[in-house]
């Protein structure tokens, strides 16, 4: 990813002219909601541990996610679910006490989903019966479906696999739109620090 | 579904596109709805006849006479090879009419149907479609059985999930056509449709074949997906303590950007100043800015950095060597921090 090439490539737009403006949308919600929840909150961003400022980041960002998601959408036409979970989410835990719902969420529940696969699968080989091959392949996705599910915001609601691919379309594009912000925000906030602290030896992740 | 099953056993039934000369044999009217499906577009209410537009209106007016119905059977010759139907809508109203016109006992007649509008004419037939719809059933089931190919027709308007208020599937060759796997299939093309798209946007899904290694596959992107999201975060959490959020706020929220005033450094072209107001000025300026700074315009990137460091300590450190880059990776500074995320990425 060097060279000029990839500079021209990047300094046209942020990664796609149809994702241009999202992603300054993002960015622009992403600073705005760092801004709000350091100024409000309590503790100030730099008493938070580690942790605590990871997940607020990280709830920030999907939370900006989510709001500029429908400007795009509502151009388009045909809104999406996923915003309005993740805003439900972030709503709910911001209203009980910051109590670590989101981040931790995804991980485990993608844990419990592959275990759930696993153990189905291990059962039905104990029980020894031979099942048709057909019915197989459909219950293995019809698991996979409802990992899906799990994974995306709002894949619980009542929606067949068609609306629930949608979804992931969607929900695939604004997250690849989203960890792109993410990664540019962090490069040009370490290079500003290095820069602002030449003598120091930082850390560099 | 049975709202859904009208249309579908009524091409269904219509079958033949290709095999038009046993339809007509068959069933008086399939060969002639079939001609329609065929032809499409908006001449196919008369082609529906074969007959010019005086003589079909003639026909259609009435709408009280089996006969006519009959007389339309033998008249157009067995269609050529089926051309996909551009529109829905357009093919099937000629049916609509025709069986309108067919089961004119059973279902009220429709008004007097134009041919210049047929959706009104689909409009006012599918009323009398559904009465129509358990004869036309039996009879079009034999048909179907016995008619041979059949034009797959994909549900109109997909890509949203509106349904529309009937779904035009024919039944393909050698399958069932009763309104349930009718329906059956057309959801389970959507859904295909859908996986294709999916297997295009999730990289690495093209070689795999099959539905349940595909969806393993966008899980584990999308899980992956969230993980970068958490890991770039947690990077910006390790550097925050040294950066002030609230510096941003002077940034976000003055609209027309005239800060340069807040900032100590003088000279900064408000171009530059502007970069943060991205919502407010739109993607135009940025991109000027973007552009100037790699097309060789080095005199800003230094400015582009203060406004960075405006945001942390509120002074502006001077740069005279080197090249900060807010938007690129291919910077050597800013590669070597971006390698070690990319292989840390990789090995997530």
């Amino acid at each position: 990813m060097r060279g000029p090439n990839n500079a021209a490539s990047s300094s046209t737009s942020k990664g796609g002219g149809a994702m241009a403006a999202f992603k300054q949308d993002l960015l622009r919600n992403l600073l705005l909601g760092l801004r709000a929840r350091t100024a409000e909150a309590a503790c100030p961003f730099d008493a938070m541990s580690l942790q605590e400022r990871k997940r607020a980041v990280k709830c920030s960002a999907d939370v900006a996610m989510a709001a500029a998601a429908p400007r795009r959408a509502s151009a388009t036409g045909g809104r999406a679910r996923w915003p309005k979970a993740i805003l439900a989410a972030a709503a709910a835990a911001s209203s009980s006490s910051h109590s670590p719902s989101g981040t931790c969420k995804v991980r485990k529940s993608a844990c419990k989903c592959k275990r759930v696969a696993r153990r189905r699968v291990d059962a039905k080989r104990i029980r020894g019966y031979a099942a048709a091959s057909c019915d197989v392949a459909r219950r293995l996705v019809r698991r996979r479906t409802m990992a899906l599910r799990k994974v995306i915001p709002g894949g619980n609601a009542a929606m067949d696999d068609a609306a629930l691919l949608r979804e992931t379309m969607d929900y695939v594009v604004h997250l690849r739109a989203q960890v792109d912000v993410l990664r540019r925000i962090s490069a040009a906030v370490q290079i500003s620090t290095s820069l602002r602290d030449p003598s120091q030896s930082m850390a560099q992740l | 579904m049975r709202h859904a099953s009208p249309p579908q056993e009524l091409p269904a039934a219509a079958a033949a596109a290709s095999g038009g000369e046993i339809q007509a044999a068959l069933a008086p009217a399939t060969a002639s709805s079939t001609a329609a499906g065929t032809r499409g577009g908006g001449g196919s209410f008369t082609a529906l006849l074969g007959l010019p537009t005086s003589q079909a209106m003639e026909l259609l007016l009435p709408r009280t006479a089996p006969p006519p119905a009959l007389a339309l059977a033998p008249a157009p010759a067995p269609a050529p090879a089926p051309a996909a139907a551009p529109t829905p809508t357009f093919p099937s109203d000629p049916h609509l009419v025709d069986r309108a016109v067919r089961f004119s006992t059973f279902a009220p007649p429709s008004p007097s149907p134009p041919p210049p509008p047929p959706p009104a004419a689909a409009a006012a037939a599918n009323a009398g479609k559904r009465k129509a719809e358990p004869i036309d059933r039996a009879s079009k089931g034999k048909a179907a059985k016995k008619g041979k190919t059949a034009e797959e027709k994909p549900a109109g308007g997909d890509g949203d999930d509106e349904k529309p208020a009937y779904v035009h599937v024919r039944a393909r060759r050698g399958q069932a056509t009763d309104s349930h796997s009718l329906a059956e299939r057309a959801r389970r093309e959507k859904v295909n449709a859908r996986m294709e798209l999916l297997k295009e946007l999730v990289p690495g899904c093209s070689k795999v074949s099959g539905t349940a290694l595909v969806l393993d596959e966008i899980i584990n992107h999308v899980q992956s997906l969230q993980r970068q999201v958490e890991y770039l975060s947690m990077r910006l959490a390790a550097v925050n303590p040294r950066v002030d959020f609230g510096g941003l706020d002077s940034f976000l929220t003055t609209e027309c950007g005239r800060i340069a005033g807040f900032n100590c450094k003088n000279g900064i072209d408000l171009e530059q100043v502007t970069w943060p107001e991205m919502g407010v000025h739109g993607a135009r300026q940025l991109m000027q800015l973007q552009q100037q700074f790699w097309h060789g315009d080095l005199a800003h990137p230094h400015q582009v950095a203060s406004q960075w460091e405006k945001r942390g300590d509120g002074h502006l450190p001077v740069f005279s060597n080197s090249n900060p880059s807010l938007f690129g990776y291919d910077l050597t500074s800013s590669g070597t921090q971006q390698t070690p995320a990319t292989k840390l990425k990789t090995e997530l």
